[in-house]
């Protein structure tokens, strides 16, 4: 399979997590606040008053739209207060305070297996995602492929590896449970080639279910394989244009982890309101994948992996290339949140801002082949149509120009900017 | 209580640095300044601190001029210095590489912006302009070349692409079209092609200025053309003050060269 076109090969820094295929289950935390509002502009109502108690996995805020969103209690406790607090992407949302009343009592259903699975119909399984949290959007197009993608691209990153080392099988019934939701015809499970066991262990549970529509794919690991957009555009060569979706090219991508989730919401009738995350970085004490109810607070996961060696230059939540940076550790972890990351300073190297010497590294590293030496120089001139001209809207924001300039320019901040005003 | 800093992604950055990599190009010739002093003495050694000195003390002297801030630390202004010095013919008085260094600073790089907006090649700027002025002082240096030396020259020369290609710094391609280029069009033209392809100005040239991040164009493939119409102008002139030409080019190159989703 050819690499994507540019990219970057990263340093992947993934052995500190890498070591054990063991997913670490603490404690469930004192409390947890679940944010009610999404960065894709969906706020979901809440269903539970404060001073009402909660088990784990009963519903505690809905929304009525088509693609229907649900959160569930994390732990079980009472509702202590719904209000405002810190949010990782949007600053602040209204959330529910769950207090743990320590017994950790879940709905009874969850964990027994829901009879006669194999035969939902599609609409069914779209119900089921949608009352357990799982974020899903059905796609308005006839779907051909099914891609699961499972590059994890992004440095320290190992918590799909993790999970796929561990749970394999459930893993492929997650994949199953998409393929007939899609009614697709292929399923194609993505890796990178640092997870040759993966794919061989994959390759061999499909070879026994006698899988002809399944397929494992290895591709070279180069930052941003894993990216939607460059995935589909260098698998299928099916290139995608701004502003459009790939389900117009009849292609569905899904995460590793909604794959897993899918699999526990149907068959073990669990809502999504725990992931795998990895807590690393050079800063943290000790590095490995946890599971980590949605909700917990960033510092109780960093206290349960022992807390900072030394006092990091920034907390990331996500992974190293588009994650975001925390001003407080007084946060949520989200469904999507991937990690946590805790970087020194010789990672983060806030270094002082050179002038572009031209020496086209980001050209050569951008994988949507655009220019973004020439965008970020007319950006900073104002010159939006020149900005435009040279690409800016194909960007991807994967962050390779800003990573690899050598003289620290602001890339991705001055093609948003570019990109705001045209 | 911990301060943490947010700024925008990515979080992680590359070690490279503009400083970093002009030293490691000042590092990359300093096997064949000490060839230099090998062979030519006392005068290769007066010249390149006379040509350092001059560009440094020119920098200096600009910055303040304007207003700006000090950039010695970024190494590219001692590039342009050692460059100008290799290329100048070692019998040159003082005065007048004090002269070449100072023009190449100050009308080569620092009056349009300094490091990164010059659209020409400050050494060669310097360089054109004593050839210009003083053009019986000086010598060609192409033709004082002679067996031994010329291999040596050749050779440190060569260690130096290899850490530049090692480091990444330079694309050995465009080198090689460059030297390609005037090898295969002098034997074209029924020329003896070694003399001037592994003469050690045209070395310099292939591995130190047609490479020149800030004067060439920023796509591979403006890049390769650049080297290759370089090559021709460094043909027709038997010097690689022909470069300049294309430095002027490059605009050009970059405009009709674009990566793919460009238009």
């Amino acid at each position: 399979m050819k690499p994507i076109r540019g990219g970057l090969k990263l340093d992947g820094k993934k052995d500190t997590t890498a070591v054990s295929w063991t997913i670490t289950r603490p404690s469930p935390p004192r409390r947890v606040r679940i944010p009610l509002s999404f960065a894709s502009d969906i706020t979901v109502l809440p269903t539970v008053r404060v001073g009402e108690s909660v088990r784990v996995g009963e519903k505690i805020a809905e929304t009525k739209s088509r693609n229907s969103v649900t959160l569930h209690a994390s732990i079980s406790g009472k509702i202590s207060e719904i209000a405002k607090f810190p949010h990782p992407l949007l600053g602040e949302s209204e959330s529910v305070e769950i207090l743990s009343d320590n017994k950790d009592e879940s709905l009874p259903e969850i964990g027994h297996e829901r009879s006669g699975w194999e035969l939902l119909s599609s609409s069914e399984i779209q119900r089921i995602l949608g009352e357990s949290g799982i974020p899903w959007n059905q796609p308005s197009s006839p779907i051909d492929t099914l891609i699961v993608n499972g590059c994890e691209s992004e440095p320290y990153l190992t918590s799909d590896h993790s999970l796929l080392m561990s749970h394999p099988v459930e893993i492929l019934k997650g994949c199953e449970i998409f393929f007939r939701l899609l009614g697709a015809r292929n399923l194609l499970i993505v890796l990178e080639d640092n997870k040759e066991e993966v794919a061989e262990l994959l390759k061999s549970k499909i070879f026994f279910n006698t899988w002809s529509h399944a397929r494992v794919e290895v591709l070279p690991s180069r930052y941003p394989q894993g990216h939607e957009t460059v995935l589909v555009g260098s698998l299928l060569k099916k290139p995608i244009q701004p502003g459009h979706s790939v389900w117009e090219v009849g292609v569905v991508v899904q995460n590793v982890t909604n794959v897993y989730a899918a699999y526990e919401a149907v068959v073990i009738q669990k809502p999504f309101y725990e992931r795998v995350l990895t807590i690393a970085g050079e800063c943290v004490a000790q590095p490995r994948n946890v599971w980590v109810r949605i909700g917990t607070l960033v510092e109780d996961v960093v206290k349960y992996a022992r807390g900072f060696l030394r006092p990091p230059e920034k907390v990331v939540l996500g992974g190293p290339m588009t994650g975001v940076a925390l001003g407080t550790l007084d946060i949520p972890v989200l469904g999507e949140s991937r990690a946590i990351l805790g970087l020194p300073k010789e990672v983060v190297r806030l270094d002082s801002i050179e002038p572009c010497i031209r020496c086209g590294r980001c050209v050569e590293s951008c994988p949507v082949s655009i220019s973004p030496v020439m965008i970020t120089l007319a950006a900073e001139k104002d010159l939006f149509e020149v900005a435009q001209d040279y690409g800016a809207p194909f960007c991807i924001e994967c962050g390779n120009c800003s990573y690899i300039c050598p003289s620290k320019r602001p890339m991705v901040e001055l093609i948003q900017y570019a990109n705001a005003h045209s | 209580m911990l301060t943490l800093k947010q700024t925008p992604t990515p979080h992680i950055r590359s070690e490279d640095s503009v400083p970093k990599m002009m030293w490691t190009e000042v590092f990359a010739l300093l096997p064949f300044v000490l060839a230099s002093f090998l062979f030519f003495g006392f005068n290769a050694f007066r010249i390149l601190v006379v040509s350092t000195g001059t560009a440094l003390l020119a920098e200096m002297g600009m910055r303040k001029l304007l207003g700006k801030k000090s950039t010695l630390y970024d190494g590219s202004t001692v590039v342009t210095a050692f460059l100008l010095a290799l290329i100048l013919p070692p019998s040159l008085p003082s005065w007048m590489v004090a002269l070449g260094s100072l023009f190449a600073i100050v009308f080569g790089k620092e009056i349009f912006g300094g490091l990164g907006q010059n659209p020409f090649n400050p050494t060669l700027v310097g360089y054109a302009f004593l050839s210009i002025g003083f053009n019986s002082l000086m010598k060609h240096p192409l033709e004082s070349t002679e067996g031994v030396q010329t291999w040596v020259f050749g050779v440190t020369l060569f260690l130096g692409a290899i850490i530049l290609i090692f480091k990444r710094l330079i694309h050995g391609d465009v080198s090689l079209i460059y030297l390609g280029t005037i090898y295969l069009f002098s034997l074209a033209l029924g020329q003896e092609p070694n003399e001037l392809t592994f003469g050690s100005t045209v070395l310099l040239a292939a591995f130190f200025m047609v490479t020149d991040p800030v004067t060439t164009p920023v796509t591979r493939l403006g890049e390769r053309w650049f080297a290759f119409g370089a090559g021709l102008l460094t043909l027709l002139l038997r010097e690689p003050t022909g470069i300049l030409v294309m430095n002027a080019l490059t605009p050009w190159l970059d405009d009709r060269l674009r990566p793919q989703r460009s238009r």
